[in-house]
């Protein structure tokens, strides 16, 4: 009989799904993007922008973004000349990651008290928001044995790596203002399956 | 007796009701929308929005490519907070504005997690949480004209099952953080 209630405790599953990007994304998968920005952002330096009027570059048009475009690849034959294929498109940095990053540097730029403007024009510096790198990983780890699982931790971790430039429109001089990279992690962990998730936030900077 | 009663166990256990809302093909789950959607409309009641009355706004919303441009979000954050703009007193406009209203959506999305303890109890549950920046600019010399407004809200909605027949019990509740 004791055997029957260890089985049947041990026989529960518990899963966390996170939905595809054309589902509703998930939370955790945000908030490590999200977390690894902001903290990226904290060495942003404002003191070369200073006594310039400076104008921060985004991306965003009249409430929109361009189409990311992503075609299938494709194969045409023609007789006696051959064939010929096209590759698909694909932008591995949606926009909006960048402009995101850029109006927290457009915020951070107005909290420090830097003189701006909306027009490029009037600007004698412009800065440019650009992610080099922008992905996430999950990592699965699991122990069990016949069938019955210990331990199971989901591991949701972002890197970020961001290049903020500004150009002196006047000297025609390129000057960085932030070139780095940071991370952020989320770990869910499950003991028994059972017991859990108990959450165990990382962050850093690389 | 034995036999019967482990047989009994294995046709038991050998299930597990499970709710799984995946891909283009079947959409985004009535609950995940339900549960976001509600926890929406907390996050944006949080925000003051009285200085803008009698105000021309162009209001622009910035976050991930999961969150803004051609995702369905988009729309729905965009609709709630013109809504509430509009209550306050406040004209949307494409251009020549009082204010330039900047809305950084850092987290608006849905953990789902499933739990079971076969044969008896089964529930999935629908985390949703929502992350907020509102930022005022002058649209002349993109000064601050308000106080930065920063807004997080959380909601859960669970459905349980009791042996896998009774059910699904519905409940919907806010989270503190």
């Amino acid at each position: 009989m004791r055997w029957v209630v260890v089985w049947v405790l041990f026989s529960g599953c518990a899963f966390k799904e996170f939905s595809p990007p054309r589902s509703v994304p998930s939370a955790e998968a945000q908030r490590t993007f999200a977390c690894a920005v902001e903290h990226l952002l904290s060495e942003l330096k404002t003191a070369p922008l200073q006594n310039h009027t400076v104008c921060v570059h985004l991306k965003q048009r009249g409430g929109r973004y361009p189409q990311v475009v992503s075609e299938m690849a494709s194969r045409a034959s023609v007789p006696l000349l051959g064939s010929y294929s096209y590759q698909p498109v694909m932008r591995t940095r949606p926009p909006q990651e960048e402009d995101y990053a850029a109006s927290l540097v457009l915020l951070k730029l107005a909290e420090a008290g830097v003189r701006l403007t909306p027009n490029p024009k009037t600007a004698d510096m412009l800065v440019f928001v650009t992610l080099l790198a922008s992905g996430s990983e999950a990592t699965i780890r699991e122990l069990s044995y016949q069938g019955v699982v210990f331990y199971y931790s989901e591991q949701m971790r972002r890197e970020v790596r961001m290049l903020v430039s500004a150009y002196n429109r006047m000297t025609g001089q390129m000057i960085d203002l932030l070139r780095g990279g940071a991370y952020a992690s989320e770990t869910a962990v499950f003991l028994l399956k059972i017991l859990g998730p108990t959450l165990k936030e990382i962050g850093g900077s690389e | 007796m034995r036999q019967g009663l482990a047989l009994a166990l294995t046709l038991l256990t050998a299930g597990c009701a499970t709710k799984v809302y995946i891909g283009p093909a079947t959409g985004v789950s009535a609950e995940s929308q339900l549960v976001l959607s509600r926890t929406l409309q907390d996050a944006l009641n949080r925000l003051n929005l009285g200085s803008f009355a009698k105000k021309r706004v162009l209001l622009r919303i910035f976050g991930s490519s999961q969150t803004v441009g051609i995702a369905p979000s988009h729309t729905l954050i965009w609709s709630l907070l013109a809504e509430r703009l509009a209550k306050n007193g406040a004209t949307l406009v494409n251009n020549n504005p009082d204010i330039l209203l900047h809305l950084s959506v850092a987290i608006c999305g849905v953990d789902v997690v499933r739990r079971d303890l076969i044969p008896f109890y089964h529930h999935t549950n629908f985390r949703a949480t929502v992350d907020l920046r509102l930022a005022a600019y002058d649209p002349h010399t993109m000064a601050l004209t308000t106080e930065v407004q920063h807004t997080r809200a959380s909601w859960c909605y669970r459905g349980q099952y009791w042996f896998y027949i009774l059910g699904p019990y519905r409940c919907l509740w806010k989270e503190e953080e």
